[in-house]
């Protein structure tokens, strides 16, 4: 046991602390505006940094969890963007990637070259596997996509966006140029939250793909990919709202240490600081869950699966907790649009809805310990 | 990082697991419903070496580290044992015996610990009174030296293991108007002339635990028996919040792990509408209720232990949040094990109603949840 990082990790985190203070690299916190070619911009200048620094290529482990945690404590919106676009699409290329496929893409991604996009929810397809209406037919040597995804990240401003879709009896991702033809983005959804995503739906109206652009995962139970999928939103939303939870523990503890009108700051009232004494254990204890969810399923650990999906619920669901309370010991600066507290009330709530949603989830974990009662 | 036990640690816990389903849990029931401490499951405990894990073997122990002495506590929980005998367990082995191996002589350690530590001793800690609960440096049971003892006046109260104990360790003030630094620890033996213990209080919870007053008037007290030297017992009793954050909360997690699945086995067999309960939505909500904590509580016990077992100065921060995390957070999934059993669940006889008022102690005992929140608010 080593609640220790490894050596190799704290030089990670101590590359992206070095980049956090970088006083070049724009500040993804003070982004007001959203509009794609902001965002795209933003987003360009700080995978080029992140790259090198190796933030793109570690692992999924204690480092990378600990790293994003780190970044998200800056900017969520930052961090949860380059994990469910390029993160998520290098870690699926990674496992399921022809020799080709990696060279072509999977190094410009780690080198943060490449922003990319994973589409996978439809209109009629929640959680379950078997609803998706989103087909390649074969058609002259290629295969040809048609159907429409409802809600994907990154995807106006993507160089590559993966789309899952069913062809000959099984799921596969093909590998699609943004803008290409018959690759239609709507207009940018007006999202509770995260806006800076440009979360778009997208048409898919016979979009040619080439077969060696296809990754179809071999030897796997049908809805596996979207498992693959769904976890690493799961966990990329468990880090992200573990870094949510320190950045609101930080803004609401120097608010609470202002002095207001009534001659002491909020911090001299017991009930705020037991409500920041609340808000550290949560956060302490999530980052601790996240952080040994992550080293099992390096590990290939027999629990990961469900730790994972604990990791998940708890995280999300307290960073809520947590960003009420910060709000509440804010007042009315916290109330106000561009704060960053308010915009963690509102981005916080995509992780009760992302990735396996809580009620799944949960589902999910209880089908683990019931299977485990009847093997015992 | 890795979090991972060893195989030896693992091995270890299936044997204590093992043992405890066999020969102490199913003891359990009567003993919570009579409030009677279980003097023969304790020494088993001894016996089977849990009392001295953590003890040196010269001292009757087998030189456990602290994450295996933790591993082994919440094993006990996990197997069934009822929390008043699990509470008691923690008193003597880490309130008392601990206090004596890390502060005593070398002759009080050959005194007292290979007892304590096979059960044939049974210890309990004297600090809180009347009016020094969490506020330590109030408290004021006072000791005077007299020529070669001390005199001991006072009272304690809530004392785990005080109407059976045969070894206190006792906390009084050699200057009250020192404060902190008059506070000094002693041995009391069971039958010192002047000290006595009232009768067992009528508890809510742990109640195989007996938990009394103890009364000291002008207690005679050798003063060899006087423990890590006068004004040292404040910081003494503070380094017993490690334990008390590890050790002693560990079990209360392990209860949670035998509620569940002992719940998971009732929503598999128990059948409404035609199928078993465990394919309704709400039901499986309440077990993931449990599932998560159990594993949310386990990454901050822990970490107190595995930074006790690196010698590291105690954080007080982080045990703090442990302590509260366990004692605030531990209610819900608790209420949630009695209710998903519906009525059974309030019948002493499934036991989720004993794990839901045995946990119900974790937000009170060894500094109540207002008190972590106002430690850590300090330390952040």
């Amino acid at each position: 046991m080593n609640y220790d990082l490894d050596a190799s990790d704290k030089e990670l985190l101590d590359r992206v602390t070095a980049l956090l203070n970088d006083e070049n690299l724009p500040d993804p916190a003070a982004l007001q505006r959203v509009e794609a070619s902001t965002v795209g911009s933003l987003l360009r200048a700080w995978l080029q940094r992140l790259g090198p620094a190796g933030y793109l290529a570690a692992p999924a482990g204690p480092g990378l969890t600990s790293a994003r945690m780190l970044l998200a404590a800056r900017s969520p919106w930052l961090a949860l963007a380059v994990a469910i676009g390029p993160g998520l699409l290098a870690d699926l290329l990674a496992r399921h990637g022809s020799p080709e496929q990696q060279q072509r893409f999977l190094e410009p991604l780690r080198r943060g070259r490449l922003v990319a996009a994973v589409a996978l929810s439809e209109p009629r397809a929640g959680s379950h596997p078997d609803h998706l209406a989103t087909t390649a037919r074969r058609d002259d040597g290629q295969l040809v996509l048609s159907g429409s995804k409802s809600t994907v990240s990154l995807a106006p401003l993507a160089d590559v966006i993966a789309v899952v879709a069913e062809s000959d009896g099984a799921q596969a991702l093909f590998l699609i140029d943004g803008g290409q033809a018959g690759c239609v983005c709507g207009s940018p959804l007006d999202t509770l939250g995260y806006r800076q995503l440009c979360t778009c739906p997208l048409e898919l109206r016979g979009v040619r793909v080439a077969p060696d652009r296809v990754m179809v995962p071999d030897g796997r139970p049908r809805g596996g990919l979207l498992q693959q999928v769904r976890a690493g939103w799961d966990a990329a939303l468990a880090d992200v709202a573990c870094g949510t939870m320190r950045l609101c523990l930080e803004q609401a503890r120097e608010a609470a240490a202002v002095e207001r009108a009534g001659g002491k700051p909020p911090a001299g009232y017991q009930s705020v600081r037991f409500a920041l004494a609340e808000m550290l254990t949560l956060s302490q204890t999530a980052e601790l869950l996240a952080l040994r969810a992550a080293w099992a399923g390096a590990a290939a650990d027999r629990q990961a699966a469900s730790l994972a999906l604990c990791a998940k619920v708890f995280a999300t669901e307290n960073a809520c907790r947590v960003a009420d309370l910060a709000l509440q010991i804010m007042a009315a600066a916290g109330y106000s649009r561009d704060n960053p507290v308010a915009r963690a009330v509102r981005d916080s709530r995509l992780g009760l809805i992302a990735g396996h949603p809580g009620q799944v989830a949960r589902q999910a974990i209880a089908g683990e310990v019931l299977q485990e009662v009847e093997l015992s | 990082m890795d979090f991972a036990f060893s195989e030896e640690q693992l091995a270890f816990r299936e044997q204590v697991l093992r043992f405890a389903a066999r020969e102490i849990a199913p003891r359990s029931a009567g003993h919570d419903l009579n409030s009677e401490f279980d003097h023969q499951a304790f020494r088993r405990l001894g016996e089977f070496g849990i009392l001295g894990l953590h003890f040196p073997e010269e001292f009757g122990g087998s030189g456990a580290d602290v994450v295996t002495t933790v591993l082994a506590g919440e094993a006990l929980g996990e197997a069934g044992v009822d929390g008043g005998l699990l509470l008691s367990y923690g008193a003597h082995s880490f309130l008392c015996a601990d206090t004596i191996l890390v502060h005593g002589s070398d002759e009080q350690r050959r005194r007292y610990l290979p007892g304590l530590a096979s059960g044939e001793l049974i210890g309990c800690m004297g600090l809180t009174e009347p009016g020094a609960g969490s506020d330590v440096a109030a408290l004021r049971t006072r000791a005077e030296r007299r020529g070669d003892r001390y005199l001991l006046n006072g009272s304690k109260i809530f004392i785990t293991n005080g109407p059976v104990a045969d070894v206190a360790v006792v906390y009084a003030t050699v200057d009250a108007a020192a404060k902190h630094a008059g506070i000094s620890a002693f041995i009391v033996e069971r039958g010192c002339k002047g000290f006595s213990a009232g009768p067992p209080l009528h508890k809510m919870g742990v109640r195989s635990s007996q938990t009394s007053e103890l009364f000291f008037d002008d207690c005679e007290v050798p003063a060899e028996n006087l423990l890590g030297g006068e004004g040292n017992g404040f910081l003494m009793a503070l380094q017993t919040v490690e334990w008390d954050r590890s050790a002693l909360i560990a079990p209360f997690v392990g209860s949670l792990s035998y509620a569940l699945k002992k719940c998971a086995r009732y929503a598999r067999q128990r059948q409404q509408f035609g199928r078993a309960i465990a394919e309704f939505q709400a039901v499986r909500d309440k077990l993931a209720t449990l599932k998560i904590f159990i594993e949310a509580a386990r990454g901050l016990v822990y970490r107190v232990a595995w930074c006790k077992d690196q010698g590291r100065p105690l954080n007080h921060l982080e045990a703090a949040v442990a302590k509260l995390f366990v004692g605030d957070w531990s209610l819900e999934p608790a209420n949630a094990a009695m209710t998903l059993l519906g009525g059974y669940g309030y019948c002493h006889e499934y036991e989720l109603e004993r794990i839901f008022r045995d946990g119900r102690l974790a937000s009170i005992g060894g500094g109540t949840s207002e008190i972590q929140k106002l430690i850590i608010s300090k330390l952040m």
